[in-house]
């Protein structure tokens, strides 16, 4: 049995599936497009249609598929291909228990259960067909979807990945297709809503507060030593957009990460990724020494790493964080009390960036106990629509699970990476308000005690 | 024949129905400056935060980032995903 389908019926396993409900004849709009692209100009002749295998945590009879009680406890789905080379489709499947807290991009899948509606949280994932389709336009394909069922984009079918590749910017055949380059897929999620930021390993920006590279000769791939990967797609991953990684001949997609705790040293971040070879929801342990710890499969270093964002993103998330550092430490420097500045000289004190709409930050508000004038102060603000959010956050009481946003620094997602606009600066105690007219509006009495991110991702 | 739809009163519509507005006051109140540190004077600028050696290694290193990315975008399209 290939890979991709052993790794799901794991992640159902692990999630408690009790029962499988395979659907005959299912026609999946992701399976058409590549019937209706490829397989039926092939000379052997091809289904047009699909079988979907639905997983369930209760115990079901037959007789109870066509009216659910009512919480079924569903797991998701996959969808199999009539193809022998490649024979899982469209998948959403519930993330898995141990991961729930360290997957970032999940999102609400919903489904048709013969006339019944069922929603399932996961990542989408799939299997590349190796012939319209490689790992590159899968992993385009996972991180676009992902973002239609965010409301974002509109939705794309699996075939468009392909045929829509522009074919004059690379060498090579469009079919059987034998991958996409850089610019074919940053075109390709530009034409389809999601321009992605590029990041090309070697040559990171960081906003410093990144630890030291490990050392090593300038002829090195950078993929064996370039750790500021880990804080980029960190930053991507606290907002739920997913990273497409690039390898030197393998694409797969970023989809959360987990903070390991390392007693006297800095935490350790591993990841969590589908692979279209591999399966959904599998550990990345080491960036530099990338292992699949299933198979021992060693992946070649990392190359590039694309972000694809909604088209108002237009700030880097490392600029918004030196920026926010900066600011946040100065407005702190000028209260009465400084208290960023003693807990950064103990080393408790971190910066943690996310990308959020401004309506859910406003709408978060109300909830962290910021003091009624704060609230009141956020919620009329003009902000844009997407914002980024540099928090100053204690560690210590991070690693303890405790509320632990101390302030923050709120930027304008479509002002200049050489001139970030702050729009909201917060520390302990008071905060300022910068309006579209340039006055600033300061100081603001806010609380001085932690409180919890406006971020509904928790990390 | 028909007559032009008269668009001279428009403007002045929109004109006093802002002002209008304007007089109905803002909603946020004043912020009471006796708040204040001894530490600091009023902001012009969030800029007025840093001082100008700080403004500087800032700006630096924004240029710096901002350079990486034009690198990043101009030279990472050859490289091919399979």
């Amino acid at each position: 049995m290939p890979r991709p389908f052993i790794r799901c019926l794991e992640v159902a396993r692990a999630g408690g599936a009790q029962t499988a409900v395979v659907e005959t004849r299912y026609l999946d709009q992701d399976y058409r497009s590549e019937f209706s692209a490829f397989f039926s100009k092939t000379f052997p002749t091809t289904p047009d249609s699909t079988h979907r295998i639905h997983f369930f945590k209760r115990a079901l009879s037959p007789d109870a598929l066509w009216r659910l009680p009512p919480d079924p406890a569903y797991l998701g789905y996959v969808v199999i291909r009539p193809s022998p080379l490649a024979r899982v489709g469209r998948t959403c499947l519930a993330v898995p228990p141990d991961l729930q807290a360290n997957v970032h991009c999940a999102v609400a899948c919903p489904v048709n259960f013969f006339g019944q509606e069922l929603v399932v949280t996961a990542v989408p994932f799939a299997q590349q067909d190796t012939q319209l389709g490689r790992c590159a336009h899968v992993a385009a394909w996972v991180c676009h979807y992902t973002a239609s069922l965010r409301g974002e984009v509109a939705r794309r079918p699996m075939a468009d990945f392909s045929l829509m590749a522009d074919p004059s910017v690379a060498e090579g055949r469009q079919l059987p297709s034998q991958g996409l380059t850089g610019l074919q897929i940053s075109n390709l999620m530009r034409d389809f809503g999601l321009p992605p930021i590029m990041y090309r390993m070697g040559e990171l920006p960081v906003s410093g507060q990144e630890p030291p590279v490990p050392a090593h000769d300038s002829n090195d791939d950078p993929g064996l030593w370039d750790t500021r990967a880990i804080a980029v797609s960190c930053r991507f991953l606290n907002s739920g957009y997913p990273i497409l990684v690039g390898t030197h001949d393998h694409a797969f997609v970023l989809i959360g990460y987990r903070r390991v705790r390392k007693p006297g040293s800095r935490d350790w971040i591993s990841f969590v990724r589908h692979d279209d070879q591999r399966g959904p929801y599998l550990p990345v342990n080491d960036i530099l020494n990338d292992t699949d710890p299933a198979t021992g499969y060693r992946y070649r270093p990392w190359t590039l790493l694309l972000a694809p964002v909604p088209g108002k993103l237009w700030l880097l998330p490392e600029a918004a964080e030196r920026s926010g550092r900066a600011y946040l430490m100065a407005w702190d420097s000028r209260q009465a009390q400084s208290v960023l500045r003693p807990l950064a000289d103990a080393g408790r004190l971190t910066f943690r960036t996310y990308a959020i709409d401004s309506n859910a930050f406003k709408h978060a508000a109300a909830g962290r106990n910021l003091g009624l004038e704060a609230v009141r102060e956020y919620r009329l603000a003009r902000l844009s629509r997407i914002i980024w959010v540099v928090e100053a956050v204690d560690r210590r009481r991070r690693q303890r699970h405790q509320s632990c946003v101390l302030g923050e620094a709120v930027f304008d997602s479509t002002s200049s990476d050489e001139a970030p606009r702050p729009l909201l600066i917060r520390s302990p105690g008071a905060m300022l308000s910068v309006q579209t007219n340039g006055n600033i509006r300061e100081p603001i009495p806010s609380t001085s005690r932690a409180v919890r991110s406006a971020s509904p991702i928790d990390c | 024949m028909g007559t032009q739809p008269d668009l001279c009163g428009f403007g002045t519509v929109t004109y006093m129905a802002t002002k209008k507005v304007k007089a109905a006051g803002r909603v946020l109140p004043p912020v009471k400056t006796s708040r204040r540190t001894s530490k600091s004077s009023k902001l012009r600028s969030v800029d007025d935060l840093l001082s100008t050696g700080q403004r500087r290694e800032l700006r630096a290193d924004l240029d710096r980032m901002a350079r990486i990315r034009r690198d990043a975008e101009a030279t990472s399209g050859a490289l091919r995903l399979s």
